[in-house]
C-alpha cells in the first residue's frame, strides 16, 4: 500500500487520499449533493463483488482551494481473502487514463476515497474498481459512470 | 451558426493564423477563394489534413511496474483552425490497439474501434468538443505561452508546472516552435501517470480510412 495512504478505521473502512485535512473522523456519509443514483457497475470475480460509484466533487471553501473529489467503493460479498483497488481516471479524446497516486487497495466493507483538487480545470472523471484472486486466479474489473466537474 | 459566430471572432482568426504558420498550411485567402467557387457544396473541399503524433509512456492499469509506450496519431482534418473531423490511431508497442473519429457533423460522441478486443463502442466526447487546432494542441501540450501563474520547476525556465483539475501538468519547453513540449502528467501525490514526448506535426494528403480488416479481428486473450 502506498505510504501516502491513510487508514481510518471508523466503523466502515474509510480511506483518504493526499488530503491534509485528513482525519479518522472525517468521511461520515456523503453530502447531500451526492448523487444517490450514481451506483455502481459491479465488478466480480467468484464470489466477491463490489460496487464503484461515480465520483463526485465537494466544496470545501468558498476560494476552491481545498476542494477535493470524492469516490465510493463498496464490496457485497464475502470479499476479505481478494485484492480490491479502485482508482480515479480521467477522460481525454483518444481514452480514459488512469491518474497516478489515486490509487485504493482494500477488500472489506465501504468506503470513502477522497482525492485533493491541484488547481483549477475541468476534467470528466470516473472510478474504475478491480477484484483479483482466488485459486485458479480470476480478476474482474468495472468502472463507473463519468461526471465532469470542476476544480 | 456557432462556427461563424467563431470565424469571425478576431482572436480565433489570430490563432488559426498562428497555426497555420506552424503547419505550413495554405493561407486563409486562398481557401475562402477556393470555397467561393465550390459554393460550399462539400465541405471536404479546400480542407487540409494535418497529423498530429505523440508517444506517451504510461504504467499499465493492470500491473504498474509495466510501461505501455503507447504512439497517438491524430489526423485532423480542417480548414483554418476549424476541425471538421478527427481520426485518432493508438498503437500500443507497435501493435494498433484501437481507432477513434470525432466528427463535426455529430459533435457530442466519439467513435472508437478496439482492435484488441474487436469491440467497437460510442462514446460521449470528453469536453472540450476537438473542433479547433488550437483546442486540441492545448488539450495535450498546454497553452501556447507560458501562463503567468504557472510555478517554474528546478531545471530552469524552460520547466514550469500547471495544477489542472485533479492532476499536474508539468511541461519542459524543448526550444524549437509549440508545441516542441514534454508534458508530465501528475497525479495528486506528486507521481508521474504518464509521460508526452516525441511530438511531431506534419501535413498529411488525405484523411485516413479506418484500418482494413476489421471483419477478420479476433480478440487478443486477455483483452478487456
Amino acid at each position: 500500500m502506498k505510504k501516502s495512504l491513510t487508514v481510518a478505521a471508523a466503523a466502515c473502512a474509510a480511506l483518504l487520499l493526499g488530503s491534509t485535512a485528513a482525519s479518522a473522523e472525517a468521511p461520515a456519509a456523503p453530502p447531500a449533493s451526492a448523487p444517490k443514483a450514481a451506483a455502481a457497475p459491479v465488478a466480480a470475480a467468484a464470489g466477491c463483488y463490489l460496487k464503484v460509484y461515480t465520483p463526485w466533487k465537494e466544496n470545501v471553501s468558498p476560494t476552491g482551494v481545498s476542494d477535493h473529489a470524492r469516490g465510493k467503493y463498496h464490496t457485497v460479498n464475502n470479499c476479505s481473502a481478494w485484492y480490491n483497488t479502485a482508482l480515479l481516471q480521467y477522460h481525454r479524446w483518444d481514452g480514459w487514463n488512469r491518474i497516478a497516486g489515486t490509487e485504493w487497495v482494500g477488500n472489506r466493507g465501504t468506503s470513502y476515497l477522497q482525492w485533493k483538487c491541484q488547481g483549477k480545470g475541468t476534467f470528466t472523471y470516473r472510478t474504475k474498481g478491480s477484484v483479483r484472486g482466488g485459486s485458479p486466479a480470476r480478476v474482474g474489473w468495472a468502472t463507473s459512470a463519468e461526471r465532469r466537474f470542476t476544480c | 451558426m456557432k462556427r461563424h459566430a467563431k470565424a469571425l471572432a478576431g482572436c480565433v482568426a489570430v490563432t488559426a493564423a498562428v497555426v497555420a504558420v506552424v503547419l505550413g498550411l495554405p493561407d486563409a485567402e486562398r481557401k475562402a477563394g477556393a470555397a467561393a467557387v465550390d459554393d460550399v457544396a462539400d465541405t471536404r473541399a479546400g480542407a487540409s489534413v494535418a497529423r498530429i503524433q505523440f508517444t506517451e509512456a504510461a504504467p499499465l492499469d493492470s500491473d504498474q511496474s509495466v510501461m505501455s509506450h503507447r504512439k497517438v496519431e491524430m489526423f485532423a482534418e480542417h480548414r483554418g483552425d476549424e476541425v471538421s473531423t478527427l481520426r485518432f490511431v493508438v498503437t500500443i508497442d507497435g501493435r494498433v490497439a484501437e481507432e477513434r473519429l470525432w466528427s463535426a457533423d455529430r459533435p457530442g460522441s466519439i467513435t472508437a474501434r478496439n482492435w484488441d478486443s474487436c469491440t467497437t463502442a460510442d462514446e460521449p466526447t470528453p469536453a472540450p468538443e476537438p473542433d479547433s487546432l488550437d483546442v486540441i494542441l492545448r488539450g495535450y501540450f498546454g497553452p501556447r505561452e507560458v501562463p503567468r501563474d504557472a510555478e517554474k520547476d528546478a531545471g530552469g525556465a524552460s520547466r514550469w508546472e500547471t495544477p489542472t483539475g485533479m492532476m499536474l501538468m508539468a511541461y519542459t519547453d524543448l526550444g524549437g516552435p509549440y508545441p516542441d513540449r514534454v508534458v508530465e502528467i501528475k497525479g495528486p501525490d506528486g507521481s508521474i501517470g504518464s509521460t508526452i514526448s516525441g511530438t511531431r506535426i506534419s501535413d498529411h494528403p488525405s484523411l485516413p480510412e479506418w484500418r482494413a480488416g476489421w471483419q477478420e479481428c479476433r480478440p487478443v486473450p486477455g483483452a478487456v
